[in-house]
């Protein structure tokens, strides 16, 4: 069976950005395939001459992404994309603004073909503490970033300094224990978003900042070198004993006693999934960390793996 | 229930429409006639008009029912309620036995175990009925569902499975309850059926036309459903038929697609309509339900303490979506459980109201079971109508007395006192099939507002016997915009008709529930209960 497929949510409320995020992912320019499920694509925004096809029911771009619109039954929907000649490498679903968007994080979870990738709440920074006093809103609104894998605080240019801390600390009492994004105009680093590891070229280490935000480094990456063949139990378990400032892993891996070449290993929040890649070969063996700064170095990272391993 | 002459001896019916009622010699003015006295011995009322109802009331009888309260099949069989767990396992342990296709999944619904102490429904429970087929029950909510070990096998169900609404005991394992959009579609997969894309088909159609038939309904709503072309064309095809027995308005689930795309797809259907199919009404569902505490309270909540419940649909977003269809003249229900929804939407639709006048747009709230008074003020004054759930009542009024609402607002709930004392355009529902089909008793639930066990819940909130019967003739058919149409016996109006063995207004008020209902009549056709062939 192919590797499965990534399935993250974005959840948030209306105005908090949603959209503007999803435009990005479908407009990348880095080659992965996303699906994005929308309710409503009357603002997706794509150039003109991106798209190769809109029926009504989805559009097709010519990066190899498709938007379609969720209807009312997820498990179809998700089931016609798994089904495509070239389907998806990695899908996201728009939630709406009061639902939780865990349940929809389960139909990944409840479906072999499908890797539960993360459930990403945005927040409006303008807005957030307002409705969270609102008493028609105030629990949804926990309720949601109680779901949350990662929090987007979005409009962060729309408001002051003190504004902008305020919110943060609000959002941090409530969750001390997932990243928080701070953005403006919903821009996220890519690699943040994607779950695939870039598998034509050499990973390269980076450190990316956030565009046009300066407050500081708000997340790292390091790459690991994986020498030779490991010991997938092994391997298992170090990346299910990682510190929880780290938000991702991704990469290409060798297992030992298998035939496959490579294994494609991804990690979001909880989620640990090891299997055989079937895709073109990637350049090399090795693995994108991907987290928040205060997360454990490249020497640490190595001895988390090298001791279990 | 034509108020200038509420009583009279014949009714003179010509091409399916009413000629006039009143004594026979001033009938005989309009020309030569035939007199039919099939009726002498009956009470003819103005054909019945259930305002929430669900085409799921037909597909529902596919499966074996386990509810708690004694229901009637669309076939004329009475099943008794299953008041413990092991009745509902010893009855599917009777339909099992009588199952030939050994593949076949044993589906039930209606359970209900809001009513039961003790341990909830396990996988030992259903095994006890099958190892070898998937058996799957569904509850009364429509929310949760439990399986047996097999379901849950052909689902790769198991203890490692980790999503929230996966119901597990002591040791990690699974207890087969499945909780959430997700594990339900699941189960449902899993056992090679999806109950929900057959809302609306074929032979579920004909149920629910014969559920309604039994019931003295010849008019009902599908409230709602997503109307997809396949449906569309099974309901024009059946309402076109002579011998279809029920005239039907569905609405359109406005919120599956964005309101454009619903726009368009609402005001495409409306010429598709005939005289037994009405498109062109648009359902929005604000929250969830009290009994699931699932429906938005306002403060303070529920009385158990349980967490508010959940929106449907996003209250910043409501009045947008209520001002597209609006602004396309489509009229809009809106199903609000809780105070907190209904509030909200009262607020969505002045605002609508606000930026697009209409002193009828009929805006109706569904279930609106919590509103006060302040409540209905603003709904008379607004041109509100309201479908008010008396059938919870006697279902659930006793839960809501100790569990969700208290004594205080139990009393008040379905306040249908209030809205007739307030001026509100009224009407009371079943939402079928959540409660069972049936006006008279839902009248008798607004008459009489007595619980399951025999409490009487806000006594100041009952109506009389003639206000109940206007609510579920001429009262739901105004909340359709169909009231120049149906609901009432007069010139002019559709030859629709239900007839009884006795008359409502001389029967004792308790008695109400039990009148036998012969039959109907739809345009002039003659529907006797006794002639129906439903399987």
């Amino acid at each position: 069976m192919d590797a499965p497929v990534p399935l993250s949510v974005i959840g948030g409320f209306l105005g908090t950005g949603k959209t503007t995020l999803l435009n990005q992912l479908l407009n990348n320019r880095s080659g992965v395939r996303f699906a994005v499920l929308v309710n409503d694509f009357g603002d997706i925004v794509v150039d003109g001459d991106l798209i190769t096809e809109h029926n009504g029911q989805s559009m097709t771009f010519a990066n190899g992404c498709v938007c379609c619109s969720l209807g009312n039954d997820l498990l179809a929907a998700l089931t016609q994309l798994l089904q495509r000649d070239d389907p998806p490498e990695q899908i996201i679903v728009e939630a709406s603004g009061v639902a939780d968007p865990r349940n929809i994080a389960d139909f990944a979870a409840l479906n072999a073909e499908l890797y539960r990738d993360l459930v990403i709440v945005l927040v409006d920074a303008q807005t957030l503490r307002q409705r969270a006093l609102d008493e028609r809103l105030s629990d949804t609104v926990r309720r949601q970033i109680a779901a949350a894998d990662l929090i987007i605080m979005n409009k962060c240019d729309l408001v002051d300094d003190a504004e902008r801390r305020a919110t943060r600390l609000w959002l941090e009492a409530q969750r001390d224990d997932i990243p928080i994004i701070e953005t403006e105009h919903a821009r996220v680093p890519f690699d943040f978003l994607s779950a695939v590891p870039p598998s034509d070229a050499p990973v390269e280490e980076t450190t990316q900042h956030p565009h046009a935000i300066n407050h500081g480094e708000l997340f790292r990456s390091e790459t690991l070198d994986v020498a030779g063949p490991v010991d997938i139990a092994a391997l298992r378990r170090s990346l299910e004993a990682l510190p929880r400032s780290i938000l991702r892993v991704k990469g290409f891996v060798p297992i030992q006693g298998r035939d496959e070449p490579f294994f494609l290993v991804q990690v979001s929040g909880n989620e640990v999934e090891i299997s055989p890649w079937q895709g073109r070969a990637p350049a090399r063996a090795g693995l994108i960390v991907i987290g928040t700064p205060d997360m454990p170095d490249k020497q640490q990272l190595a001895e988390i793996f090298s001791a279990e391993g | 229930m034509n108020s200038r002459r509420p009583i009279a001896s014949h009714v003179a019916v010509r091409d399916g429409r009413i000629l006039g009622a009143g004594p026979l010699e001033e009938l005989a003015g309009w020309g030569a006639y035939e007199l039919d006295e099939r009726f002498a011995a009956k009470v003819i009322m103005p054909g019945l008009i259930e305002g929430h109802a669900h085409s799921w009331e037909g597909s529902a009888w596919e499966d074996t029912f386990v509810g708690y309260m004694a229901r009637t099949a669309p076939n004329g069989v009475r099943h008794a309620g299953c008041d413990s767990i092991d009745e509902v396992v010893a009855r599917l342990m009777d339909v099992e036995a009588a199952m030939t296709d050994p593949g076949e999944a044993l589906m039930a619904w209606g359970f209900d175990p809001i009513y039961f102490d003790g341990p909830r429904m396990n996988l030992a429970d259903l095994d006890r009925v099958s190892t070898t087929r998937p058996v799957l029950v569904m509850h009364a909510s429509g929310h949760i569902v439990n399986g047996n070990s097999v379901l849950l096998a052909r689902g790769n169900i198991t203890a490692s499975t980790n999503v929230q609404g996966l119901m597990k005991d002591g040791n990690g394992q699974p207890t087969g309850e499945l909780q959430g959009p997700a594990l339900r579609q699941i189960a449902y997969k899993a056992a090679g059926k999806d109950r929900f894309l057959d809302m609306g088909k074929g032979d579920s159609l004909w149920r629910f036309a014969y559920s309604a038939q039994r019931a003295g309904v010849t008019t009902a709503t599908d409230l709602a459903n997503e109307l997809p072309e396949g449906t569309v064309e099974s309901m024009a095809a059946l309402t076109a038929r002579d011998d279809f027995p029920l005239r039907i308005v569905p609405a359109f689930v406005g919120m599956s697609c964005s309101a454009e795309d619903g726009v368009k797809w609402v005001t495409s259907l409306i010429p598709r309509s005939n005289e037994k199919l009405r498109f062109g009404l648009v359902k929005l569902v604000a929250d969830g339900s009290i009994q699931g505490f699932t429906a938005r309270l306002k403060w303070p909540g529920y009385f158990n303490g349980a967490e508010n419940g959940l929106w449907y649909i996003d209250p910043e977003e409501l009045p947008q979506r209520l001002a597209a269809y609006h602004k396309a003249g489509l009229q809009v229900h809106i199903h609000t459980n809780g105070d907190q929804a209904t509030e909200v939407t009262i607020d969505s639709i002045e605002q609508v109201l606000r930026q697009s006048p209409d002193a009828d747009a009929r805006f109706t709230l569904q279930h609106c079971q919590m509103a006060h008074d302040a409540h209905f003020r603003r709904m008379a004054r607004l041109g509100i109508c309201v479908n008010l759930f008396a059938n919870h009542l006697y279902y659930w009024g006793d839960q809501h007395y100790a569990h969700t609402m208290g004594p205080e607002r139990a009393h008040r709930m379905d306040a249908v006192g209030t809205a007739h004392r307030l001026g509100v355009a009224y009407t009371i529902h079943s939402d079928a099939p959540v409660t069972h089909l049936g006006p008279l008793f839902t009248a008798w639930c607004a008459v009489n507002r007595v619980t399951a066990t025999g409490r009487v819940l806000g006594k100041n909130e009952r109506i009389g016997v003639e206000d109940a019967l206007h609510a579920i003739t001429l009262g739901a058919a105004f909340t359709l915009k169909l009231d120049s149409e149906i609901g009432s016996i007069e010139t002019g109006k559709r030859a629709d008709f239900a007839i009884l063995d006795d008359d409502p207004l001389s029967v004792d008020h308790m008695q109400l529930k039990d009148i036998p209902v012969w039959g109907t009549v739809i345009g002039g056709e003659v529907f006797p209960c006794s002639e129906i062939d439903c399987p």
